[in-house]
């Protein structure tokens, strides 16, 4: 770790990237290799590519690099307001520094916490729930034999994904109102009628439910084409050994879609701190921020809803992103080092 | 891939007693589960074409109480919602060009090795950052305005091209394609444009189709920077739905103030109504995906980890 | 992979350095800095109206033009929401293409830009953006005090003195004669930075609306204490099967009161009532026995309001679904007649009491509305803000020409409260060619004219009956006629006055005021004069929805039985046009008939309330609705208080003890 420090310095400059590559290679040819550690073995090193070559790869890269500094990388320069008071007048670079303050006052807020702990626990539910159901629903769903009803079923589940929240959330919030759909069929079962929508009881179980229920049909459609994908000699070969259905699955289906599953979760771990604010901020309500109000909500609340209070919007977006960088780093490098799974 | 799966079930096979009962349970149970996934949308379509009193009165479950087609001939004059519609459609067709477009031609270089293009690090960490790190709301709403972007359908697809998480897919593609043929091709003196696209993206089409796929679906979805860079006659459509969901709402709080403005009222849209135009806007989704689908398998398999 | 770690954990190291250099030692300091109002600079010339001293007010015009035009043209900044349209607005029109732009500029020379244009759920998130990313428009309005007062603290602001000085006779009338507090509330140290937004502070009255039908269902009285009030539900409850039957809902729906889910939204249909009933105000501040103003959100008095509620929750009184409730969904049940109380402001009768009683599918409903019921003994009273600003108009310290403000202001005022502001400004000035209020960038409101049109039309209507305009068999099928665009045309070829009420559903034409009553009133010069005493809007809005109600009303005829169109007019009618009616409680308010108890604090958001207001709403939103659901005990309202305390509302109260402090020193 402590050999190679990329100065700050280098982030900031980012648009000249030509400049940038100099004191990239120097450092590149120290330590290489890094990041494209080949676990099947060295290829063969490739002579030193001409500059020419090399400039064209660059050039490749230009339109996105250009994109990212204007549109992602120039606007990072205002996180300094999240350690200022800030104020139009005197702007970024000129208003009041003061430091950790706007950090310490949240910390100092118990509904800061329980903000960070709804964003935790959401998003780890949400995340488990998936992943598992959908493996669990691949495996059911590729055991259906009639293709039609297969097929169907597939493109049924597949559905929700591709609606947003902005629509979904207003149906969602009818369905489990207590007047709603869920509690009509709830009341002819003859069980009491339950607040859903408003009860600190309920409310994350609804948010993570629909939100499983969103996105499973695609983590189902990656599953299922993963196990697509596996050789079919391997079964035939299993077949021969008297290995029985329960066990082709155990043993051959799922080691065969472990990979994805792994990039599934890396992905998944990143947005460890997603809670999905589109879908809270359409569905919530006051009643239950105690378990439904989560980072991103409250610093729309705060930085946007309230007047003039920009900074403690952005110390909450930036304390949000460090944790995630943080989660995000520490899963890829125990996939890389206990498995040597990379995907960058 | 799907004749294969065929293929590969255990189909042939003489199928025992309990595996006859697990396969009509499983069977049942799926058919079950994907009604239980239909069932909002049968519940919006039947509000859609109930009439006011009775969805007020919450009678309406799966099937329309007081049949009306009311709010679609309503909804046929609003000119408005057919607009923010081809917005949608506008913002889709040219978000993923813009997007996939770049996307590819980053991906292409981040897919050699750190010796082979010199400066992948240095783009890689670039673009991790990118991936958590946000200058928020106020500072990119400075760089849209000062680039005279605001009220453009650019501010919309722009800022969000440069999607790092799909690029990591086709880069990852991209690494799986048989060396062999790049190489052959470099040896007759192609460029790295042309091995693009002549070689590479011709059989990168999975992974292609998955990304546009990923990225129309998100810009179809978006409703928030609609909300931000956009004027109400720009709107894209799920702003536009959005944002008429929740004007009812505010236009009450502004009789308080002004309580003259009793014509307000007038303005509110129906349960039905909203729902209504709910129903359409998912429509064109629908016949969409189970193409998209077809791709979307090879493409998401080939471009998962290698270990 | 080592040194993207590095790389990350380098940067992250960095930023955190920087961050503790230079930030140490920085306090925020919660006392309350005195504003001083100071005094305006005196007009230039003597100021009187034109009723005063014809002479004065010609050399005060001299001076303060109103409506003077620019020689070069001046572009001005603005800002504007984007509603929906009203029907009678032509379609297409936005702000951008509206005439208001076209007349600003042959008028006044004043070229409007709009550099923030948005939807009303966006409004306030845009402009908070637009201002932090320095692009603030030049004039925009607003209704966020907090905005005003940042503003005017970081000197955004431009003096609007001069721009004062030339608001017409009306306008600045309305400001001298009913709000010169809200002026000086917008001044500082003899500088006025916003033109405020007039308003009645009474118009936010809470009365409570009761179905009458119920009451006599179940044979008891409204109620006038709040143990009444929870016997009337109960009443309600024990009746349901018989108010099922008599109605013809279902007796699984009958709700005897509904709320809005959030106790702290101060809005139609929330638990606003239900706290003043009790004397609470959630947010509100009030003079204590020590001579100091307490929250009313930690008081005895919201204490006992909740357990009111905890109560009536219990027995299921009060609504068992309310938490899920937003206004629209109460709305929706008190029109589908569910609901036999609710809470409200004097403009419910039109907005839902009225669909309960039009309904198809309700039978024989009917309201009745009370003052807020007394809580231990205490005096039946509403609480109303001491001083309610509505919105601000307010214009940015670059902008070259502040007083246009005023020329817009009084352009606006002259063509929306004038009748004739078609033979001044042409076409231009009709809503079905292209002029619509909500999109003018400045907002003012005539805030006094609602007491006078009360009266106005109550007697305009009574005239019309007394001089013969009172056949049933004349208006039982209503006022309205459809006329295509071509018959329009020709009768007003012909010299016809044709009042288009809006357009009508296939676009060819309007709805307009049937001219054969037209031609019945102008062929009687007592009609004739009763109806032109009302002003067009109150032609369009009350005559054509209430004038047939009122006629079958006053010929006794039970709502029950009147016709579809008849029944239109319950509302109006009920509402401003009936000497009873629930606008007569605001008149009442306002005129001192009637008490009311005082929210002592006003005006801008002190420094405190920005930075902790939002946790302790949030706090009390949360508590409470526990221990009404009865999650939670009562005795939690002391961790509810200590909570509070701890958690600023202790600094809060400081700072707002400081600020009236402040405030009443410059009073004397």
């Amino acid at each position: 770790m402590e050999e190679i420090i990329i100065s700050p310095e280098t982030e900031e400059t980012a648009g000249n990237a030509e400049t940038e590559e100099v004191v990239e290679n120097a450092e590149t040819e120290e330590t290489a290799p890094l990041l494209e550690e080949r676990p099947e073995g060295q290829s063969p090193k490739r002579k030193k590519a001409n500059f020419k070559e090399q400039l064209v790869l660059h050039s490749m890269l230009l339109p996105g690099v250009v994109l990212v500094v204007i549109f992602m990388i120039v606007p990072m320069i205002g996180l300094v307001m999240a350690f200022e008071k800030y104020n139009v007048v005197q702007g970024f670079f000129g208003s009041p520094w003061v430091g950790f303050r706007h950090f310490s006052n949240l910390f100092n807020r118990p509904d800061f916490w329980q903000a960070t702990r709804n964003t935790f626990i959401i998003a780890f539910w949400k995340i488990v729930f998936t992943s598992t159901l959908s493996i669990l629903l691949a495996l059911l769903i590729n055991e259906i034999n009639l293709h039609l009803i297969k097929k169907t079923v597939q493109t049924v589940l597949f559905l929700p994904y591709f609606l947003s929240w902005a629509l979904l959330g207003n149906i969602m919030v009818d369905l489990f109102s207590y007047s709603g759909a869920i509690n009509y069929f709830l009341e002819m079962l003859g069980i009491d009628p339950v607040y859903f929508i408003t009860s600190n009881r309920w409310f994350r179980i609804i948010i993570v439910g629909t939100d499983v229920w969103k996105t499973i049909g695609y983590q189902i459609v990656v599953f299922l084409a993963a196990i697509t994908n596996i050789d079919p000699a391997l079964y035939e070969a299993a077949k021969i050994d008297g290995a029985n259905h329960t066990q082709l699955v155990l043993h051959i289906t799922l080691p065969g879609i472990m990979s994805m599953v792994v990039l599934m979760s890396i992905l998944n771990i990143g947005n460890i701190m997603n809670a999905g604010f589109d879908q809270i901020l359409v569905m919530y309500n006051p009643s239950v921020y105690e378990t439904g109000d989560i980072l991103d909500t409250m610093a729309y609340r705060i930085g946007l809803l309230q007047v003039g209070q920009y900074s403690v919007g952005t110390a909450i977006g930036f304390f949000k992103s460090v944790i995630s960088a943080a989660f995000f780093s520490v899963s890829y490098f125990i996939a890389y080092k206990t498995k040597g799974y990379k995907i960058f | 891939m799907e004749n294969a799966t065929v293929k590969n079930r255990p189909m042939r096979m003489k199928i025992s007693g309990p595996r006859r009962a697990f396969l009509i349970l499983n069977t049942t149970f799926l058919i079950l589960f994907a009604l239980l996934c239909l069932a909002p949308f049968l519940n919006l379509l039947a509000t859609s074409l109930s009439s006011d009193e009775a969805v007020n009165a919450g009678k309406v479950g799966l099937i329309p109480v007081g049949f009306t087609a009311n709010a679609y001939k309503v909804l046929v004059t609003k000119i408005a919602f057919f607009r923010a519609f081809g917005m949608s459609v506008l913002r889709v067709v040219l978000g993923t060009a813009v997007s996939v477009g770049v996307i590819t031609l980053g991906a292409y270089p981040l897919s050699k090795g750190n010796d082979a293009f010199r400066g992948r690090m240095f783009y890689t960490v670039l673009f991790i950052i990118t991936m958590f790190f946000s200058g928020g709301l106020v500072p990119t709403y400075i760089v849209i305005t000062k680039l005279g972007l605001s009220d453009n359908i650019l501010a919309l697809i722009l800022p969000t091209a440069m999607n790092a998480w799909n690029m990591v897919l086709l880069i990852n593609f991209f690494r799986q394609i048989p060396k062999d043929l790049t190489e052959a091709a470099t040896l007759d003196g192609a460029g790295h444009y042309r091995i693009l696209f002549q070689i590479v993206l011709p059989v990168s089409l999975p992974a292609l189709a998955t990304v546009i796929l990923f990225t129309g679906v998100q810009h179809w979805n978006n409703w928030f920077d609609g909300l931000i860079y956009m004027s109400p006659d720009n709107f894209p459509l799920q702003t536009y739905i959005y944002n008429m969901i929740n004007e009812a709402n505010i236009l009450r709080q502004q009789l308080v103030t002004n309580p003259g403005d009793a014509a307000l009222l007038a303005q509110i849209p129906t349960k039905t109504l909203e729902s209504a135009q709910i129903f359409i806007a998912i429509l064109p989704v629908i016949p969409l995906y189970p193409f998209a689908q077809k791709f979307f398998i090879k493409g998401l398999v080939l471009g998962s980890v290698k270990e | 992979m080592k040194k993207f770690y590095s790389a990350m954990s380098s940067l992250m190291a960095l930023t955190l350095l920087c961050g503790a250099l230079a930030g140490c030692g920085y306090t925020e300091e919660y006392d309350y800095e005195a504003i001083d109002p100071g005094t305006l600079a005196a007009p230039r010339a003597e100021y009187a109206t034109p009723e005063e001293d014809a002479a004065k007010n010609a050399a005060y015009r001299a001076e303060y033009p109103t409506l003077d035009r620019y020689e070069e043209p001046v572009t001005i900044k603005v800002a504007a929401i984007q509603y929906e349209l009203e029907p009678d607005v032509k379609i297409g029109t936005t702000p951008y293409n509206q005439t208001f732009n076209k007349i600003a500029l042959e008028k006044l020379n004043i070229k409007l830009e709009y550099s923030v244009v948005t939807a009303s759920t966006m409004y306030d998130q845009k402009v908070n953006l637009a201002i932090g990313a320095n692009q603030m428009p030049d004039m925009f309005y607003t209704t966020q005090a907090q905005m005003f007062t940042m503003l005017r603290d970081q000197n955004m602001l431009a003096d609007l003195t001069e721009a004062y000085y030339k608001l017409n006779d009306n306008l600045l009338a309305n400001y001298n004669d009913y709000m010169p507090e809200a002026i000086k509330a917008c001044m500082k140290e003899g500088k006025l930075y916003a033109l405020p937004q007039q308003t009645n502070r009474f118009a936010t009255a809470q009365r409570l609306y009761i179905r009458k039908d119920w009451l006599e269902i179940a044979g008891v009285e409204a109620p006038t204490t709040i143990d009444e009030m929870i016997d009337v539900g109960q009443a309600f409850l024990d009746h349901k099967e018989e108010i099922a039957a008599a109605t013809g809902i279902s007796a699984a729906n009958v709700i005897p009161l509904s709320l809005h889910k959030d106790l702290t939204f101060s809005d139609s249909y929330g638990a606003k009532g239900m706290f003043n009933a009790h004397g609470a105000q959630l947010g509100g501040y009030f003079m204590g026995e020590d001579g100091k103003l307490y929250s009313s959100n930690t008081s005895p008095e919201a204490q006992a309001a909740v357990e009111t509620m905890r109560t009536m929750y219990e027995r299921g009184i009060l609504d068992r679904e309310f938490l899920s409730n937003t206004s629209a969904s109460v709305q929706s049940y008190v029109s589908a007649g569910f609901v036999g109380m609710v809470f409200g402001e004097w403009w419910l009768p039109k907005d839902s009491l009225e669909k309960a009683v039009t309904s198809n599918s309700v039978n024989g409903a009917d309201w009745v509305w009370v003052d807020l019921p007394s809580y231990n003994g205490q005096e039946r009273r509403p609480i109303v803000d001491r001083l309610l600003i509505s919105g601000y108009n307010l214009v940015s310290a670059n902008c070259k020409h502040p007083e246009a403000v005023a020329k817009l202001c009084n352009l606006f005022y002259d063509i929306y409260y004038s009748d004739d502001a078609q033979e001044r400004y042409g076409t231009d000035v009709l809503p079905s060619n292209g002029f619509y209020y909500q999109f003018v960038p400045m907002k003012i409101w005539d805030g006094m004219d609602s007491s006078v049109e009360y009266r106005r039309v109550q007697k305009a209507f009574n005239e019309l009956y007394d001089n013969g305009l009172n056949s049933r068999d004349m208006f039982k099928s209503g006022l309205y006629e459809d006329l295509t665009n071509a018959q329009i045309e020709s009768s007003e070829a012909a010299g016809e006055k044709i009042y288009r009420i809006a357009a009508n559903d296939s676009g060819n034409g309007y709805f307009c005021i049937r001219r054969d009553v037209i031609a019945q009133i102008n062929g009687n010069e007592k009609l004739k004069a009763a109806f032109n005493s009302m002003r067009n809007r109150e032609k369009l809005l009350h005559f054509a929805d209430g004038y047939p109600y009122f006629v079958a009303y006053k010929q006794k005829i039970a709502t029950k039985d009147m016709t579809k169109e008849e029944k239109k007019g319950w509302g109006i009618y009920h509402e401003m046009i009936d000497e009873n009616g629930s606008y007569a409680y605001v008149v009442a308010l306002s005129e001192g008939e009637k008490p009311a108890k005082y929210n002592e604090f006003y005006g801008t958001a002190l420094s405190a309330m920005t930075d902790y207001g939002e946790y302790i709403t949030t706090q009390t939103s949360t508590y409470f609705t526990k221990m009404i659901s009865g999650e939670s005990a009562m005795s939690s309202f002391n961790d509810f208080v200590k909570d509070v305390d701890r958690n600023g509302g202790e600094t809060i109260i400081g700072q707002v003890n400081a600020w009236y402090k402040a405030v009443h020193a410059f009073d004397e």
